[in-house]
């Protein structure tokens, strides 16, 4: 099994020393030295609408700044190749972000036809990044925050959950259809603080009429209260990548609801840990995905890292001596 | 009653946690400096050990600040719990130049007031356009003027609320050296102060102490940061997405350790009576606390004898 890596070890967004460096190119061109350094050579970087806004371009994380900074996405590949890197193989698009109904200045109203524009141009674009520079898959994370549907609708929750999710089945379907006329597979990610939770992903993407492939994020199935390890062996046609992600969070006090569910109000935690840090059985995982012939990506990540070098080398060491060939 | 209160910007990025209350047992966790940067509570308590009165806001922060607070008015609240105001928020006009923006820009500003004054905040430094790469060419006269007209018909509504829009440069803008002096001399002074970034202004090849003692009656707030870089060159602050460099090259620092002349700004405050608030901005540093820490010793030290 070889294992990639997600740049999503650099946490953009939250406050920690030394985080405004990272939106510098020299930053990023720097890293992936040091991710080749750490025995990676396949990555997996987060395609972050965010950063094609407000003059941010030296951060990679959107095709627009890509091209902005490197003119193309095979140049880019090539400076990738110089700092030890082979292949970009998938980027997790993360379009949260234009789901904003709760925002003040909104006042509670939320525009769909808004989000789900948004989703779909982005997501296009993420599609076409991934097959100019010859990537296998995009993941999206399905849908927006539990705990942002709630702020948005409600005591209308119900009603607008449902409208959520109409419109994300649309919207899947046509990012679907344009990713596999380009030779890229199209998956969902199933946050545990997203509408399709756990396993309710699985009938989901069973109900769509272009071909979509789960992203079994372990830690996320886990927090879910959903055996990930069993689902990749009930569905093993429907998974499209793995991701390794660690953790030893419990949520027993519903937090997957807040609308800031990655860092839960009622007892601060690592939700999230480097991978060897948390509970989760990945001997148990690599046997099942040999015992179904997985033959995919599996993609170490470790998001919200307190200290990328020590996340990489973490990790390293985990699949070294836990996870040998 | 102090003349000057001295406030801080917030270029902490995403603040996670209200308030964490298992410190201890969360620093365990991953025995990592970073939880002492995670809480508002925290934040806030740096602030005020360090002798800021407040704190100004940023708009692009709301969401995920009204995630953790739910109203302005609760943070407002919870600031005051931590002995501190709330001093402001900055606020970005775009596209005024076009004069078919002008509702939709004034709408923008207007809510920004509003979310301002529930906060209890009193400023709103605000950069007047687009910059200048993205608009493309040098605005016209009528174009500068359209701007004008936006930014006094936020300013009124701004100053029936209790908030002054001031005008805030930034080295990139639209608005730049050929033409704010313009924006300046056509704005309402009724409506439109000026909220004057000592860094910007040197950048844009003013000259900081000159244009203060000009245009002193102006003012409703600073930002106050410091520069390595007076008298740009054109072509660099017109070029595309220049505020943030490729090798990392720093545009502002904190004050006293770049090259302006503080000690001369703060005798001609004297000089004219300012009051109001000065704002301490660390953009682009890699340690906000040891920033702040920085420039408190410095205004504690070195302006305040002057004035304060």
């Amino acid at each position: 099994m070889k294992h990639g890596i997600s740049m999503e070890i650099v946490d953009t967004h939250n406050q920690q020393p030394n985080r405004n460096r990272r939106e510098s190119k020299y930053f990023w061109d720097e890293i992936y030295t040091l991710v080749s350094a750490g025995g990676f050579s396949e990555v997996e970087t987060p395609y972050d609408p965010m950063w094609a806004f407000g003059g941010r371009t030296g951060v990679p994380l959107v095709y627009a700044n890509v091209l902005d900074k490197f003119g193309s996405a095979p140049d880019y590949l090539k400076q990738l190749n110089a700092c030890g890197i082979d292949r970009l193989v998938g980027v997790h698009y993360m379009p949260g972000l234009f789901f904003s109904g709760a925002s003040p200045e909104s006042n509670g109203a939320v525009s769909l036809e808004g989000y789900f524009g948004a989703l779909e141009f982005f997501g296009r674009g993420a599609i076409d990044y991934v097959a100019d520079i010859g990537g296998d898959y995009i993941t999206m994370s399905a849908t927006p925050k539990i705990g942002e549907v709630e702020a948005a609708y409600g005591a209308d929750f119900e009603k607008g959950a449902e409208a959520v999710l109409k419109g994300t089945a649309e919207a899947v379907e046509k990012l679907a259809a344009y990713a596999n006329s380009k030779g890229v597979k199209f998956c969902l990610k199933n946050e545990f603080y997203g509408l399709l939770r756990g396993d309710k992903v699985v009938d989901f993407v069973k109900s769509l009429k272009e071909k979509v492939w789960l992203d079994i994020d372990t830690a996320e199935f886990k927090i879910a209260d959903c055996c990930p390890a069993c689902v990749i062996k009930a569905n093993p046609e429907l998974v499209g990548v793995i991701h390794y992600s660690d953790t030893a969070f419990e949520d027993d006090q519903e937090c997957y609801r807040q609308m800031n569910p990655e860092f839960p109000s009622v007892r601060a935690t690592k939700v999230y840990r480097d991978l060897g840090d948390g509970n989760v059985n990945f001997p148990k995982i690599e046997s099942v995905l040999k015992e179904v012939g997985y033959e995919g990506h599996v993609i170490v990540t470790a998001r919200n890292s307190y200290d990328i070098c020590r996340s990489i080398l973490r990790a390293r060491y985990y699949i070294k001596t836990k996870l040998p060939e | 009653m102090a003349n000057i209160r001295l406030s801080h910007m917030n270029h902490w990025k995403t603040i996670p946690y209200k308030q964490i209350d298992n410190f201890r047992d969360y620093y365990y966790e991953d025995r990592s400096n970073l939880v002492y940067f995670q809480d508002w509570d925290r934040i806030l308590k740096y602030h005020k050990a360090l002798g800021y009165d407040g704190i100004e806001l940023a708009p692009w922060d709301m969401h995920e600040m009204m995630a953790l607070f739910g109203t302005p008015e609760n943070f407002k609240a919870f600031a005051a719990d931590h002995g501190l105001a709330v001093s402001g928020m900055f606020h970005g006009v775009t596209g005024a130049h076009i004069a078919e923006n002008f509702d939709a820009q004034v709408q923008a500003g207007k809510n920004a007031v509003d979310l301002i004054a529930r906060f209890g905040g009193e400023t709103m430094g605000t950069c007047p356009n687009s910059d200048y790469a993205s608009v493309g060419h040098p605005l016209s006269p009528e174009e500068v003027r359209n701007v004008g007209k936006v930014l006094d018909a936020i300013g009124e509504y701004a100053v029936d609320h209790g908030v002054r829009l001031g005008i805030h440069n930034e080295f990139f803008c639209s608005i730049n050296k050929d033409n704010h002096l313009y924006l300046l001399e056509i704005t309402d002074p009724r409506y439109t102060w000026y909220y004057l970034d000592t860094a910007q202004i040197s950048i844009i090849g003013e000259d900081l102490l000159k244009f203060y003692d000009d245009y002193h009656e102006r003012m409703c707030g600073f930002h106050l940061k410091d520069t390595a870089d007076p008298k740009l060159a054109d072509s660099i602050r017109y070029s595309p997405n220049v505020e943030i460099q490729e090798d990392g090259h720093r545009w502002f620092w904190e004050p006293g350790q770049g090259v302006l002349d503080f000690p001369g700004l703060w005798a001609l405050m004297k000089k004219h009576g300012f009051k109001g608030w000065v704002s301490i901005e660390d953009d682009g540093t890699p340690d906000l606390l040891a920033s702040m820490a920085l420039d408190a010793y410095y205004v504690h030290n070195v302006l305040k004898p002057i004035y304060w």
